[in-house]
């Protein structure tokens, strides 16, 4: 995928269904989030990232109406999940219960919600490193 | 609100394409088997309210990319590949 690419998510986000078209910059040498930006509330803005890289064993188990719906031809979705990122940037957290599933090939774009998973709304990104470790 | 009563085993029709039914009665449960087109999600109330409240929770100022960024990096060089090393999967 290009660094930038301007993805349309036909139903918008959850609770934000008029946000249809965003800006995704993927991540850059800076670091592992990248950026969703709406191109219709500039003041809306969401930090995204692969969820593969701090919760290797995450799966999105999608049913084969959400494939449908989703229009997934041949090509594996990308997966993104948001990131809250609050004042303190290591109190972080991402949403692994809504991930953002994109077309790669389209650019159609949408927020699936997990139900039925013991994901966490809000994964730590940077919990602290247990004692056994610490040897 | 449209309210409606039924038994065990009877069924509701919404938009002549989904379909409701009343599988079980248990004690305060209900167990309902809903019949839809792909096209149509059906969700818990409460997970998908959990979902909208995050999502406008997370709505960031791009300042804060930055500084997000930077911790994630600095976590990077001490602890290694990866946000966690707790071992979980």
């Amino acid at each position: 995928m290009k660094t930038r690419r301007s993805l349309t998510f036909p139903t918008g986000l959850v609770g934000l269904p008029e946000l249809r078209r965003f800006e995704l910059t993927l991540p850059s040498r800076e670091g592992p989030l990248g950026w969703l930006q709406s191109l219709e509330e500039p003041a809306i803005g969401f930090a995204v990232a692969d969820p593969f890289w701090f919760k290797p064993g995450y799966e999105v188990h999608l049913s084969e109406a959400e494939v449908q719906r989703l229009g997934l031809g041949g090509d594996p979705p990308l997966v993104l999940v948001i990131v809250r990122i609050p004042e303190d940037p290591a109190a972080m957290t991402a949403n692994l219960v809504g991930p953002l599933l994109i077309n790669p090939a389209t650019g159609a774009g949408c927020q699936v919600v997990l139900e039925d998973t013991s994901y966490n709304l809000r994964e730590s990104l940077l919990s602290p490193v247990p004692a056994r470790s610490l040897c | 609100m449209l309210i409606l009563t039924r038994r065990p085993r009877q069924r509701i029709i919404i938009d002549r394409r989904i379909e409701v039914t009343v599988l079980q009665v248990q004690g305060d449960s209900v167990r309902l088997g809903i019949s839809a087109p792909p096209q149509i999600e059906v969700h818990r109330q409460e997970v998908l309210a959990a979902v909208m409240a995050e999502n406008r929770s997370a709505v960031t100022p791009k300042e804060r990319l930055g500084p997000g960024n930077a911790a994630l990096q600095q976590w990077q060089r001490e602890f290694g590949k990866g946000g966690r090393h707790d071992g979980s999967p």
